[in-house]
């Protein structure tokens, strides 16, 4: 009986230590499929992917820029950008991906969206809304801090 | 067979009480059987018509000209250091030539058609623009800025001056109107007088361009007389556009002409011609027949009111949509191009884009009846622009274009040319 206790209690404590999946839309899960695919360095670790759009206008860019730019607990950030657009060309860490098929997954929001990925699964995806986004970055770094 | 099976037994069966039983019975099955083949022809009868009256649609549709079409591209490169670009000829194969005018902090393309005397705007987005509405006079370029001053640019020279301010010289400033950049797309002037300059106007936008007066009725374009300076309002905001219940296809475009100014709307096929002269105005419909699912009004989650741009562009892409309409002087006839309704995904359970919208040309009679409509060769939204040739109607597409911070390259695309009647 005791033994049951604890064999329980085991499966209910790693259970609880797991990281919580965020559920992709089916468009999504094709996205972060062929991401994974492009650049394995994701599959391992901790990392921020921003889907990098351009703005409706020039004020808006600046704030979305900036915070791309910000700091997330020094953790590892992967600009997911448009091929065609020459704008993005000076960014490091950048997955090129043709502007069309983002807009087929559904990631052609004016700011941007952001994954974070720990070890090649989603645990955080979020639309960039602006005017919004230090609310955003609590949320993220809540999810960056989280113990696996 | 049942039928002559059945009638052939009967005849071979004497008669008897067992017989007649049987007689009725066979009888009974008989007539439901008549009334089953009876129910079963009429239902194939209302299944013929109803396809042949879809046919009678179809038909309707089908084209009464010849469209062969060229596929081109024509680049142009614009300085943006630079103040005052200057214009670019444009040879084309039927040797209509045109000419492209760019200007710095202005919001706008200029084509200009020297053969024909008309000049198309093109919605350029360049965030610092400052420029409203431009007019060509006699190869000089005159520009509204939005503090109202106008501005003279020479051709040849490159002088700027300014002549006047149009806020001295009328009362909009105190009805809460002022000048209004041109929508994406739309504005075509050709033969305007001598001494005319149109421009549109809107009323009470705060600084970042959103509009927070919910009145309707309203004048929305202005004609100024640059020798008596006088000011004449026109045309009447309706409601619709006040409380942008159609989201991003709430727009109105006008089309200037002589003394008489059209506009077209978007969310709808509805066309308004204005004499300025007489004040008279004639409002009439064309809707395509494409235009089959009518347009929802825009909505977004109330819940979620951070998501109200991406629920704007997305409603956009999916609602039907009629772009700027657009007059060939070199035939009479009036072109404009409808977008049908799309679902929001495809077979394949992706999402449908602006690259999957279907375009429409619609050809219209210098009476403004609708006379032919043909489904193009292209899938693209709103962003087709129209340029009458001579023998047809070319389509440029600005989302082609390239623009890495200083320079921009513009690509032409298609030429239509529409021949005779079959």
């Amino acid at each position: 009986m005791k033994n049951k206790l604890l064999f329980f209690l085991i499966i209910l404590f790693s259970a609880s230590c797991q990281q919580k999946n965020v559920q992709l839309s089916h468009t999504e899960s094709i996205f972060l499929d062929k991401l994974l695919q492009k650049d394995q360095v994701l599959k391992k670790g901790i990392h921020i992917v921003f889907i990098a759009n351009r703005s409706e206008c020039g004020m808006c860019e600046d704030e979305a820029l900036a915070f791309y730019n910000e700091d997330f607990s020094q953790t590892e950030k992967t600009f997911v950008v448009p091929q065609e657009d020459k704008y993005y060309n000076n960014w490091k860490n950048k997955i090129s991906f043709p502007s069309l098929e983002l807009a087929r997954y559904g990631l052609a929001n004016t700011s941007g969206d952001v994954f974070i990925l720990k070890d090649g699964v989603c645990v955080f995806k979020k639309t960039l809304v602006l005017g919004k986004l230090k609310k955003l970055k609590q949320e993220m770094l809540k999810v960056l801090y989280e113990k696996p | 067979m049942v039928n002559i099976v059945t009638k052939i037994d009967l005849c071979v069966m004497q008669e008897s009480g067992l017989l007649k039983s049987i007689k009725a019975h066979f009888l009974f099955i008989y007539l439901i059987y008549v009334m089953k083949y009876l129910s079963f022809t009429l239902l194939f009868l209302c299944f013929t018509y109803s396809c042949n009256k879809n046919k009678g649609t179809a038909q309707t549709l089908k084209s009464k000209f010849v469209y062969t079409y060229d596929t081109l591209q024509r680049t142009y490169n614009g300085d943006f250091t630079k103040n005052y670009v200057g214009g670019i000829e444009l040879h084309w194969r039927d040797s209509t030539t045109y000419v492209l005018y760019d200007f710095c902090g202005n919001s706008q393309l200029k084509v200009i058609d020297f053969g024909s005397d008309s000049v198309f705007s093109v919605f350029f987005s360049n965030p610092q623009f400052e420029m409203v509405a431009t007019a060509f006079k006699k190869n000089d370029l005159l520009a509204l800025k939005e503090n109202g001053d106008i501005i003279r640019y020479c051709n040849y020279t490159n002088n700027t001056d300014t002549l006047f301010n149009i806020f001295t010289i009328s009362n909009l400033k105190k009805l809460g109107m002022e000048p209004s950049d041109y929508r994406p797309g739309g504005d075509q002037f050709i033969h305007i007088p001598e001494n005319t300059f149109y421009f549109s106007i809107r009323k009470d936008y705060d600084i970042k361009g959103k509009l927070y007066n919910k009145e309707e009725g309203y004048p929305t374009v202005a004609k100024l007389d640059m020798n008596t300076k006088a000011i004449t309002l026109f045309g009447s905001a309706p409601r619709c556009v006040e409380e942008q219940c159609y989201g991003l296809n709430s727009c109105q475009h006008t089309l200037y002409i002589d003394d008489s100014i059209i506009i077209s709307n978007d969310w709808n096929g509805e066309i308004s011609v204005i004499n300025t002269i007489t004040n008279n105005s004639i409002i009439s419909v064309a809707k395509s027949a494409y235009d089959t699912i009518p347009i929802q009004k825009w909505s977004y989650d109330k819940k979620y009111p951070e998501g109200v741009k991406n629920a704007k562009w997305k409603h956009g892409i999916l609602s039907p949509c009629y772009d700027p309409l657009f007059y060939n002087p070199y035939n009479g006839n009036y072109y404009r191009i409808f977008h049908p309704a799309m679902s929001e995904k495809n077979a394949d359970g992706l999402y449908n884009t602006q690259f999957d919208k279907k375009a429409v040309l619609m050809v219209f009679d210098k009476n403004l009846q609708l006379i032919d409509e043909v489904l193009l060769p292209i899938k693209h939204l709103r962003i087709i622009k129209l340029y009458p040739i001579k023998d047809g109607v070319a389509i440029y597409i600005p989302e082609l274009r390239t623009y890495d911070g200083e320079k921009s390259t513009t690509m032409f695309y298609l030429q239509i040319h529409i021949k005779n009647e079959k």
